[in-house]
Order: structure tokens, then sequence, then C-alpha cells
């Protein structure tokens, strides 16, 4: 394509520009080199950063298992001391009211199929029964206790205190409930 | 291809991508210096590659364009910032002295340019100054090959219009560099 006259002075002007240009233009090798050193910079700090990623993943990892350790111990250490005290402590049966024939109302017992199962359901039962009586002894027990004190609380007029007259008594039977000088005062009226 | 195969090629068109650098940075030497520099950076990190579809030439002036514009982004950021109180380390337009140095004629020339809109004012650059075809300015600027020539005519005509009012006589005493390649 033929440039116009216009084109070809305009080209003229950029091109006076292009010459300006070339004589400040930096260097290639200064440029390519900083591009290199900036390059192997990044690099090595890529690798440092790489470098230090690994050490905190493996510090996380550790405290992690570490964390983990301490609560698997901390709950088999809480798992086993219930059993310890319960050890201590005095069974409480609350007292069973014995079913017919021992058996459960609510879950009758399964038939065992195998000669074990039905020697484990046979000492189950016998185990039931025999914490059913310690209960109903306990039960007897406790109801029969009284406490050793309670002969000095019994006073002589317990026996007036502790009844009342009826209404259909007849007023003979009921003057023994007044005291003396009101039932001498009675007789002489 | 390779880096060590295509440092050569780089060399050979030192001079002419940090021309479309300085054009890219507003002719700001220390920026195209820096943009230049970081063109080079990506290509030995492999995140611009070459992969023979374009003109070596073509590719680095695509790759120095986008630099240069994503550079820009970050300077007006850190403008914003220091605008906002927060210190920040940019640069200043442009060196006094490199200023004093150009004749007054081109320095005209350079305010009658920056008075054209960008895309205009690449398309002229890439085609007088780079000597590229109008197809190889469109590839770099990522636009179809019309658009391409609709952007240099109409900034043909605003540049003869604007040299005709600053009265630049750009016909005589000009150390004249002929391009006799093509325009398409």
């Amino acid at each position: 394509m033929e440039l116009a006259g216009d084109e070809k002075r305009i080209r003229a002007l950029f091109s006076e520009l292009s010459f300006e240009d070339q004589i400040c233009a930096p260097r290639f090798e200064r440029l390519w080199n900083g591009a290199e050193n900036r390059h192997s910079g990044g690099t090595a700090r890529a690798r440092r950063f790489r470098t230090s990623a690994a050490v905190i993943a493996f510090g996380v990892a550790c405290f992690v298992a570490a964390c983990v350790l301490a609560i698997w111990s901390w709950s088999a250490t809480s798992t086993k001391s219930p059993v310890q005290n319960v050890a201590n402590v005095v069974p409480q049966v609350t007292p069973e009211v014995p079913t017919p024939a021992g058996r459960d109302a609510n879950n009758p017992p399964v038939r065992p199929r195998s000669h074990a199962g039905r020697k484990q359901n046979i000492k189950q039962t016998v185990a039931r029964h025999r914490s059913t009586e310690w209960a109903a002894t306990q039960v007897e027990t406790l109801s029969r206790w009284q406490s050793p004190t309670s002969i000095l609380m019994a006073s002589p007029t317990g026996v007036v205190f502790n009844s009342l007259p009826q209404l259909n008594e007849s007023a003979e039977e009921l003057k023994q409930f007044l005291p003396k000088n009101e039932a001498m005062k009675e007789s002489n009226q | 291809m390779q880096i060590s195969d295509l440092k050569p090629e780089l060399e050979k068109l030192h001079e002419a991508s940090y021309g479309w650098a300085l054009h890219c940075c507003r002719r700001n030497h220390a920026q195209a210096e820096e943009v230049l520099q970081t063109v080079y950076l990506k290509i030995l990190q492999g995140k611009a590659c070459y992969r023979s579809e374009s003109s070596v030439k073509t590719w680095l002036f695509a790759v120095i364009r986008k630099t240069a514009s994503s550079e820009r982004r970050k300077h007006l950021f850190e403008a914003l910032k220091s605008m906002a109180g927060v210190r920040s380390g940019i640069r200043q337009p442009d060196q006094p002295d490199a200023e004093l140095e150009r004749s007054e004629m081109q320095q005209r020339f350079q305010r009658v340019l920056m008075h054209l809109p960008v895309r205009q004012r690449e398309t002229l650059h890439l085609v007088f100054y780079q000597d590229l075809s109008l197809s190889e300015a469109a590839e770099v600027m990522n636009v179809s090959v019309g658009t391409a020539r609709q952007h240099y005519e109409r900034g043909k005509k605003r540049l003869r219009e604007l040299l005709d009012r600053e009265g630049i006589d750009y016909g005589v005493g000009w150390r004249r560099k002929e391009n006799s390649g093509a325009v398409l």
C-alpha cells in the first residue's frame, strides 16, 4: 500500500520518537539479569515458604495428635472411675413387687433356644429372686426401726393426748377428761 | 519454545519492546523499565508462554500491553491509598531530565498524541512506530481487524487535525527514518 503524504509525515514523527526512545532504552542484559535475580529470589522465597509451611503443618499435626491422645486418656479414666466408685457404695435396690411366677409382666422372657442360653436365663431369674427377697427384708427392717431416744419423749399423759372423747360417750365417762377440781365442783353441784 | 531459544529473539526485539512499553506507560521511563522486566520475569517463570500461534513480536507486545495495564491499575490503587493517607511508593510520572532532553517539537508531538483516545493512539503507535500491519496490531490489542482499522482511520484523521492546530511543522528538519513496510 502506497503511503499518502500525510501518512509519511506522521511516520516521520513516530520515527523521530522511536530514535529518541532507542537512545534512552536500557540495556537488555540489565533487565534480563534483574528479572533472573527476581526469579531466583522468588524461587528461594517460595522454597522458604514451603519449608515453613511444612514445619507449621507438622506442628499442627503434633498438637492435634497430642489433643486426641489427651482426650482419649481422659475419657478412659473417666469411664473407669465410676465403676470404682460404685464398688464402694452399697447398692440401693428398690423393692419390687414380685410378679407371679417370677416373670416380668412387660418383658416376658424369651425362651432360649440353646442350652447355654437357658442356663443363663435361669441364673438371671435366680439373681432377680434373691434381690427381691433381700429388698423385702430390708423394707421390713426399716419399717420396724425405732429411735433409741423415743422412750425419753414419752409422758404419763401421753394416753390422754393421744385419745379423744367420743360423741356417743356418757357424761360420767366424759368427766374423766376434766381436771380434778372441776370434777369436785361438778359433783357438789 | 525454550527460554534459551526465546532469549535471542527477545534481545533482538528489546528496543521495540521498550518503545511499546514506554507507550503503554504513558512515556514514563521508570515504569516502562519495570514493566519490561516484569514481562521478562513472567517469561522466566513460565507465566507467559510462547506457543508459536503468532509471531514472537505480536505475542511479546500483547504480554507487554497486558502487564502495563495491570501495573497501571496497581499504581492507581497505590495512588488512591496514598490519597487516603497511607504511605505509598508510587513513582513520579516523568523524569525532568528526560523531559528537558527532548526537543520542543517532540514534546509538542507527544502532547498531541496524549489528546488521542487510547485505542487510536495504540493503533497508530503499532502501525507507524512498530511497523506492524493492521491485523498484527489487532492481534496485539485483542480486537478484530475491522475495529483496529476503524481506530487507525479515526486516529490518523484526528492526529492530522491536532497537528495542524498545534502548527507542528512535521515536514522539514526531522531526522527521517523511512519505514517502507506496508500498513496491511
